[in-house]
């Protein structure tokens, strides 16, 4: 077997499989992966079950408020563009990596197209822009980290303030208040029953899925993230890698900040963390682990989707939004407590998480 | 020599080396030179006075901070921290408690939830990115709970603002403060056994627990120093604006880190210097006051603080790679 295949079963099995201890397997089927026992299988879509449990438990509190189609539509809305950047960010971290910048280049793109559009510009040509600033952004991520080889979390973080700094240049720091309504319609209109933003997001769910787990890129996306060294040796394009996830987490969260500022028909140049918060919560509420090579696009959804619920049954329910950070905080580190305590081969091995 | 590249090799370590350990000196004095000498603004007493009073919090963060980084983790909460101390400080001086207790409840609050992050990451494993994330979440929003949300003025009659406004022999009470836990932080990393202990828990955590360096207790004990110092940063906060504000400056969080690492504490653990840190809590606001002088955009204060934190961070980078 060449470590190049060893790598791609390491990352087809990249999720905790507690029960499949070699003891267990057969003795002569190592090499092969083993079937996943259902009780893997459940571990492995928990969050799910999760979210399935909090909105039970969403509509018993709100008494029946929450459950109403208005509501979910309205928490549909709201979960879509932050799901967007989410997939990209579980893909950063799912190379070992971060991306602090996503909420900065989520507000420049959303400022750039806003700004573009009111000002008459065509609108393909002012998503373009916001979309290729995102890119950009992304890019100059990518470079720094995978050429320059800064550690993750300083070079993104030096991008958020960059990518701030630049939307309030180009708007000398006013707010894009009303913008035509072909623009909004981008982030509120249906398609039948649906809502745009949706379509938009399973399109991109389904394109990525693709990616991560039926191409070399998607192996390599996990390889580069569940063993650095052992990826390099293996002749995997370790800076290519790099360099395409963290451009793509810039595109998509410049995408998530143009459906957002068309739902919401506001930009604002000045940012605050909540947006990164959420976009982080998601991609590690959903599991995805902080070290690298394990995580899930689809249990991100999942992740994000828990913490739109919990917001919205905060507001439902009256709860002060002043509490809302706090039970955030929260349930963020319970659940990767849980994540780590449950399937954590690794607690107590790797106390810290060396350069993030 | 018969072996020309060794050498070529040691000097590239040295001047690697150097750079880390010197750089941040240079740029202080580039930064402190150019404008003085051309710009009488720059050097006008109120100008000076006015960048340091406004500096001090940034400057106790960032030495925080680089507690956490010596050990090779990360603390995001310390913004979030001195949001909170300045409200609880305020809280309790209009209570009305003495001076003396609001302020050690103060530091208890914010170095009980370092601690509590300490803990997670210590003994539960937990990677410390994603703790403090959370405690920034939690610090957050009971500093917005306990104020109800909005900024709350000091009493009148205390006497914590001249912390702020006070000045001795030219330089305000708050940046003698922040040189004496300069000289005391410096002193502790340097003789002190549990201070040592941070440099060998960051540079290698297993050859440090099997030399028998009680590894999950400094882990802690850097956590609660990156709390304690963020709570007396909040003090500092509170007394700057007379009240207690539970947003804080929202970019505080990274911005420690920032200029931890511009004054050459390595996010790989290990190495570092308070001096350091301190030095490039100076610059990192140092650019901010100079442009603004000199009538640049302030939004282009952003932009040019993230190129040198890319130019620091290289440099930092640069070093740990040329050692090897």
């Amino acid at each position: 077997m060449t470590p190049m295949n060893v790598q791609q079963d390491r990352a087809d099995t990249t999720v905790t499989v507690p029960e499949a201890t070699p003891a267990e397997m057969a003795p002569h089927d190592v090499p092969q992966r083993s079937r996943p026992s259902y009780r893997a299988v459940l571990a492995r879509y928990r969050i799910w079950g999760i979210l399935l449990l909090l909105m039970l438990l969403a509509t018993l509190a709100s008494g029946g408020v929450f459950i109403r189609p208005s509501n979910l539509i309205n928490i549909l809305f709201i979960a879509a563009p932050i799901s967007i950047a989410a997939l990209g960010e579980t893909m950063v971290i799912l190379t070992a990596g971060i991306d602090v910048s996503v909420a900065s280049v989520w507000i420049l793109a959303a400022m750039v197209g806003g700004t573009l559009v009111t000002a008459g510009t065509p609108l393909p040509l002012a998503v373009a822009a916001a979309l290729g600033a995102g890119l950009l952004c992304g890019a100059v991520n990518g470079v720094l980290v995978a050429v320059v080889k800064l550690p993750p979390l300083i070079a993104t973080l030096a991008m958020l303030a960059m990518a701030e700094g630049a939307a309030r240049i180009y708007t000398n720091n006013q707010p894009v208040l009303s913008m035509p309504d072909a623009y909004t319609a981008l982030g509120s209109a249906y398609v039948g029953p649906i809502p745009l933003p949706v379509l938009i997001w399973a399109a991109v769910l389904l394109a990525l899925q693709f990616v991560m787990t039926r191409t070399v890129l998607g192996k390599e996306i996990y390889a580069v993230g569940g063993n650095r060294e052992t990826a390099l040796y293996s002749g995997l394009r370790v800076g290519r890698t790099l360099f395409v996830v963290y451009a793509v987490a810039g595109l998509l969260a410049s995408l998530g900040g143009v459906l957002q500022s068309a739902y919401l028909n506001t930009a604002v140049p000045n940012g605050d963390l909540n947006t990164l918060f959420d976009v982080i919560a998601g991609a590690v509420v959903g599991g995805t682990s902080l070290f690298g090579g394990e995580g899930r696009l689809l249990n991100t959804m999942g992740g994000v989707l828990v913490i739109v619920v919990i917001q919205n049954l905060l507001n439902i329910l009256g709860v002060s939004p002043l509490v809302e950070q706090a039970v955030l905080g929260a349930v963020i580190v319970s659940a990767v407590y849980l994540n780590v305590g449950l399937g954590g081969a690794r607690s107590g091995q790797r106390v810290f998480h060396k350069g993030v | 020599m018969n072996v020309p590249t060794i050498p070529a090799l040691s000097h590239t370590r040295t001047l690697g080396a150097f750079l880390a350990r010197y750089g941040i000196w240079a740029f202080f004095v580039l930064l402190v030179a150019i404008p003085a000498a051309t710009n009488p603004d720059f050097r006008s007493v109120a100008n000076l006075q006015g960048f340091l009073t406004s500096a001090g919090v940034l400057v106790t963060l960032t030495m925080g901070e680089a507690f956490v980084l010596l050990v090779a983790g990360v603390d995001l909460s310390v913004g979030a921290a001195a949001a909170l101390g300045s409200v609880v400080v305020t809280l309790a001086l209009m209570h009305p408690l003495p001076l003396v207790l609001a302020l050690v409840l103060t530091l208890v609050v914010t170095a009980a939830c370092g601690i509590a992050s300490g803990l997670a990451v210590a003994y539960l494993g937990l990677p410390s990115f994603i703790v403090t994330f959370g405690m920034l979440g939690l610090q957050g929003g009971a500093a917005l709970v306990i104020s109800g949300g909005n900024r709350i003025s000091m009493p009148t009659t205390s006497s914590l603002p001249t912390l702020a406004s006070g000045v001795v022999l030219g330089v305000p009470y708050q940046i003698w403060l922040t040189l004496i836990l300069l000289v005391l932080g410096s002193a502790f990393l340097r003789y002190v056994r549990a201070g040592r202990h941070l440099y060998a828990v960051g540079s290698n955590l297993n050859a440090a627990r099997l030399s028998g360096v009680p590894v999950r207790r400094i882990l802690v004990l850097a956590f609660a120093l990156s709390g304690l110092f963020a709570g007396i940063g909040g003090i500092i906060y509170a007394a700057r604006i007379v009240s207690g504000d539970p947003l804080g400056q929202p970019n505080l969080n990274l911005q420690a880190i920032a200029a931890a690492v511009i004054g050459g504490v390595s996010l790989f653990g290990g190495r570092g210097t308070l001096v350091g840190a301190f030095l490039g809590a100076l610059v990192y606001a140092l650019i901010t006051n100079v442009l603004d002088l000199y009538g640049v955009n302030p939004n282009i204060t952003e932009l040019v603080s993230g190129l040198i934190i890319i130019a620091a961070a290289y440099t930092n980078v640069a070093s740990v790679r040329a050692k090897g």
